[in-house]
């Protein structure tokens, strides 16, 4: 074992993760504004979304509907009515000098509600959520190069669903494929375009670190500035030893916030008294070992005493709104299935391997496809089948969603009849001559046969060729007899060079089959 | 001639416009020469919109003259408190912070009555951000009481209520959050309502305490009071809180409750609490010379004791200040209004623009309300002060269960003396004292002229009444202007 394995060994990595996810709404959280991404600045705004004095927020359904559907998918206790809280601070892309959030009246769960939970897709194992609420997202302040700053509020307003879960993450690995998960929840509630380079989703890490086998939480830091996947990965692995090479030198970390610096701009641990800092030498022999050396540090940004005080109090221009039974029922029985029950499904009931199962409901829109094949009662197996090879592959190269596909779901069946039909047709030969044409010419799989006249071979030609062949093979026939199925596979060879690929491998099959109880019979 | 015209009601004159026998014009025009007359001596108005006014009047002609009604308003000069946005005319809620700011949309309660047919005359004084209970924080300089000008008109509507008294408009819009129309109403002698949380939107309206504020209008009699009110109240889509009242706005429930006014077998609740804490003899005699004729015409009073009574003002002093402090967070110098010459950085900008652009009382809330939020205090008085605000709704509503309305003195005292309360917060915070209770329990509560001290200052009598029992409030007040039947003064001859 490495040194750097063995030190680390000894502790445990605690990371909670907060998310803000913008909801793919329309317009703002309480205001007509469009939604969106990039634009010139200042142009998707109004008075209100403005702060203009006398201004009132109005609350915009969709997304509370959205934030809803969210908590509901986790299994958390939902609240009859949702209110709202203000949450005042000062900075020149917060136009109102508050935020309109939850504190006390989440969503989903908080105040010791039940949050829900969520399974992670590839370890399985169960992550909790302490809350869900719903959120206004703040304006973009810019800094220009000659010192001053703008401030672009286009974003201003937008409906961000902010959801935090418990520390119970242990792992670089674990923190990754809960991103990866609850990416693949917001996609299939349709309520979060995930885009993480647009800042369509935001995640925070808070992370701490214990003795391996404690049951106590260490002070934890907060790290921001998270805008990839891979930021958030690294960022958590270097936290875990930079306070890893704390504790070892005796020290402690404390509870603070800090930024990712992935390329280390600010000198190491500015604002940062020395005997507070790990020892650059042992933090490096503790990072990971990347190709062309780490790069990436986080950077302190302020200690728990210097925290904002927020002064949350209720929201008086927001009224609670009440959510009827009725209408919680509907959202929840609305609910698509989620990515981990439909691929434990396709693996468990359908009895598709797991690797199929998994890239069936990892792209949005293929389970669609797939389940539209098993409505038109093809078989679980093929239809994966056709969903992940032709279909993907084309797709892929034309750079479509599968939403977009130029292939109904209905003309793939009609190829799965074209194979399995006594038609002469081989798979094969389906999917060199049929399948382009169904693609490119956009006909039916049988509009194409017609137009273009492809035949396989009669049953009559295969049988001719397969007795030439059966005459030709003795060896392989020696073989047959004795038991040894794979020597087939030289006839069947034979059979198709004979009838330039023609022919149906099932029909040869079928007439090997018969020939050999014939010549054992003779026997 | 042109004077007689600005002491006519708004019913009046709205029904002689909509009749071609006045223009809107000329209605108008009286109005702006009686403001310029008196407004040097006055300051009730901060700016006057001339022009923007004769267009809207030749356009109320205009109609007149092609067969169209231009609304139960047509024609009547309209003050607005400058809290209240008017698009493209400069508002600044008297606060030097939004000098300049020319708002981009209109407040819906101006926009109704426009919509009614009101001509925007321009906009009135008020106590910076309406923060205040004498007119005299404002950024501008005080207005002057019209009947002694050494005196306030009260607060914060001061400007309201004094271009009312004074005829300079027969209508205005004030707004209310502990007070602010009916105090200045009752030390002007006209009549201010303060309707059901929620019935009038708040769109428009420049915060001060979100849960407190309410627009309402001033008037020289129920009547014009009530024709307003048919134009403003109902649900706004852009003012979450605003309410559906259970009747029909459209069928016009102020005009036809007041016309059927009558108090005989109403009963009126006496609140002895408020009648021992009324500082001024005077003002109690009034009141209680009131309360006779109302008997004498056929209204029974009934003694309703009030024991939240002294939790109001702590109470209202919490609530308003922790929501003012947020809701004037917003001027910052990034977005309107003023900013500081040549900010250092982000934390001098704020400091200044702010340090510079609020005045001392709006600084004091400010910093009250951001010490009662504050982690570690927030439990000992955001909270007690809600929950005190929870005993003062239920107690007012269970004292309303008998009656049909609290009856009472607006304000402890007449007009006060121009500089007499201004150093001294509490003092000020106290003329309050029995009018903060209809605000933090969502009630409407309407003040009324009900006699003259002898120094010849107005007294105000103070309905308050059940959520949503605005038209039946107005009938009471009504019913009461006619049993009190008190002889006309006009002031500033
Ligand atoms: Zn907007």
């Amino acid at each position: 074992m490495s040194a750097r394995a063995q030190i680390l060994g000894r502790y445990e990595l605690v990371v909670g993760m907060e998310v803000h996810a913008q909801l793919a709404t329309q317009s703002k959280l309480f205001c007509g504004c469009a939604v969106g991404f990039g634009g010139p600045p200042n142009t998707r705004t109004c008075p209100v979304c403005l702060g203009h004095p006398g201004t009132l927020p109005v609350l915009n359904a969709e997304a509370f509907a959205m934030v809803h559907r969210i908590a509901l998918a986790f299994g958390a206790d939902v609240r009859d009515a949702t209110e709202f809280d203000r949450k005042n601070y000062f900075y020149p892309d917060l136009p109102k000098g508050y935020q309109i959030s939850q504190l006390h009246h989440n969503v989903g769960g908080g105040d010791g509600r039940e949050g829900g939970r969520l399974q992670l897709l590839r370890s399985g194992k169960f992550v909790r959520m302490h809350n869900v609420h719903l959120e206004e997202d703040a304006g973009k302040l810019l800094h220009l190069g000659d010192g001053g700053s703008v401030v672009d509020l286009n974003r201003a307003g937008t409906p961000l669903a902010e959801i935090v879960t418990y520390p119970d993450l242990r792992s670089v690995e674990e923190v990754d494929d809960f991103m990866d998960t609850l990416t693949e929840v917001l996609l299939a509630l349709e309520v979060c375009r995930c885009r993480m380079q647009e800042g369509n989703l935001r995640f925070e890490a808070s992370v701490s670190v214990r003795p391996r086998g404690a049951e106590f939480l260490g002070p934890r830091t907060e790290i921001k500035n998270l805008n990839s996947y891979a930021a958030v990965r690294r960022a958590v692995a270097y936290e875990f030893a930079r306070q890893v090479a704390l504790l070892e030198a005796g020290a402690s970390p404390r509870q603070e916030t800090r930024l990712w610096d992935p390329e280390e701009a600010v000198p190491y641990e500015q604002g940062v008294p020395p005997a507070r800092r790990a020892d650059p030498a042992l933090l490096a022999s503790l990072l990971p070992e990347v190709e062309g050396g780490w790069r990436g540090r986080t950077q302190f940004m302020r200690a728990k005493e210097d925290a904002h005080d927020y002064r949350y109090f209720p929201e008086p221009d927001l009224p609670p709104y009440a959510v009827a039974p009725e209408q919680l029922d509907a959202w929840r029985t609305s609910l698509p299935e989620l990515p981990g029950a439909r691929r434990a499904r396709y693996a468990e009931e359908l009895g598709l391997p797991q690797k199929a199962a998994e890239a069936l409901t990892r792209e949005r829109g293929l389970a669609a496809v797939f389940e539209q094949l098993l409505a038109l009662e093809v078989p679980a197996a093929a239809a994966a089948n056709y969903v992940l090879n032709p279909l993907q592959a084309a797709l892929k190269e034309r750079g479509l969603s599968p939403a977009e596909s130029p292939v109904s779901p209905e003309r793939l069946a009609e190829l799965h009849s074209l194979i399995e039909e006594d038609n002469g047709l081989s798979r094969d030969l389906v999917f060199k001559q049929v399948w382009p044409r169904v693609l490119d010419e956009g006909l039916s799989p049988r509009e194409a046969v017609a137009k273009y006249g492809i035949e396989g071979a009669s049953s009559d030609a295969v049988v001719a060729a397969t007795d030439a062949a059966w005459a030709e093979n003795p060896r392989a026939v020696r073989d047959l007899l004795a038991g040894k199925k794979k020597a087939a596979g030289a006839i069947v060879g034979a059979v198709m060079k004979r009838l330039r690929g023609q022919a149906d491998p099932r029909a040869i099959h079928a007439r090997i089959a018969e020939l050999l109880a014939q010549t054992r019979g003779e026997d | 001639m042109s004077d007689a015209l600005c002491w006519q009601s708004a019913g009046t004159l709205a029904a002689a416009v909509r009749r071609g026998e006045r223009s809107a014009v000329e209605v108008l025009e009286a109005h702006l020469d009686r403001a310029r007359a008196v407004e040097p001596r006055l300051g009730a108005f901060v700016r006057l919109c001339e022009e923007r006014a004769r267009r809207a009047a030749e356009e109320i002609d205009r109609r007149v003259a092609g067969g169209e009604d231009p609304g139960p308003l047509a024609g009547v000069p309209l003050g607005v408190k400058d809290n209240l946005c008017v698009r493209g005319v400069e508002t600044t809620a008297a606060s030097r912070i939004l000098s300049g700011y020319l708002p981009p949309y209109t407040a819906t309660a101006v926009a109704r009555l426009e919509a009614a047919g009101a001509v925007v005359l321009g906009k009135l004084n008020l106590d910076e951000f309406a923060m205040g209970s004498s007119t005299e924080t404002s950024a501008y300089g005080p207005t002057r009481n019209p009947w002694d000008p050494e005196r306030v008109p009260g607060g914060s509507s001061g400007g309201s209520a004094a271009s009312v008294a004074a005829g300079e408009v027969p209508l205005s819009l004030g707004s209310d959050t502990g007070g602010s129309i009916r105090q200045p109403a009752a030390l002007c002698g006209c009549v201010g309502v303060k309707p059901t949380y929620g019935l009038v939107s708040r769109y428009g309206l420049i915060a001060f305490a979100s849960s407190l504020d309410q627009v309402g209008p001033l008037a020289r009699t129920c009547a014009d009071a009530a024709l307003a009110l048919d134009a403003l109240v109902g649900p706004d889509p852009r003012d979450a809180t605003s309410a559906s009242p259970p009747w029909d706005p459209a069928a016009r429930p102020f005009a036809a409750a007041v016309a059927a006014a009558s108090l005989e077998g109403r009963t009126l609740g006496v609140v002895p609490e408020y009648l021992e804490r009324t500082a001024d003899p005077e003002v109690r005699t009034a009141v209680e010379k009131a309360l006779g004729a109302a008997e004498r015409a056929g209204a029974r009073l009934r003694e309703v004791s009030l024991r939240s009574a002294d939790e109001a003002i702590p109470a209202y002093q919490i609530v308003s200040t922790a929501e003012a402090s947020s809701n004037l967070a917003r001027y910052d110098g990034v977005r309107f209004g003023r900013r500081c010459a040549a900010p250092k950085d982000l934390e001098d900008l704020y400091a200044r623009t702010r340090g510079e652009g609020f005045g001392r009382e709006v600084k004091r809330r400010i910093v009250l309300g951001t010490f009662v939020l504050s982690s570690g205090f927030y439990e000992a008085y955001y909270l007690r002060g809600q929950d005190a605000r929870r005993r003062v709704r239920a107690d007012l509503l269970a004292a309303l269960d008998d009656v049909d309305a609290l009856v009472g003195p607006t304000s402890p005292v007449p007009a006060f003396r121009l500089g007499e309360r201004l150093d001294d917060p509490l003092a000020m915070y106290s003329v309050d004292v029995f009018s903060v209770s209809a605000n933090l329990a969502g009630l409407p509560a309407l003040s009324l002229p009900c006699g003259f001290t002898a120094a010849g200052l107005p007294v105000g009598l103070q309905l308050t009444g059940r959520p949503f029992a605005d038209p039946d409030l107005l009938a009471l007040g009504r019913g009461l202007e006619e049993a009190l039947a008190l002889p006309k003064r006009r002031p500033l001859p």
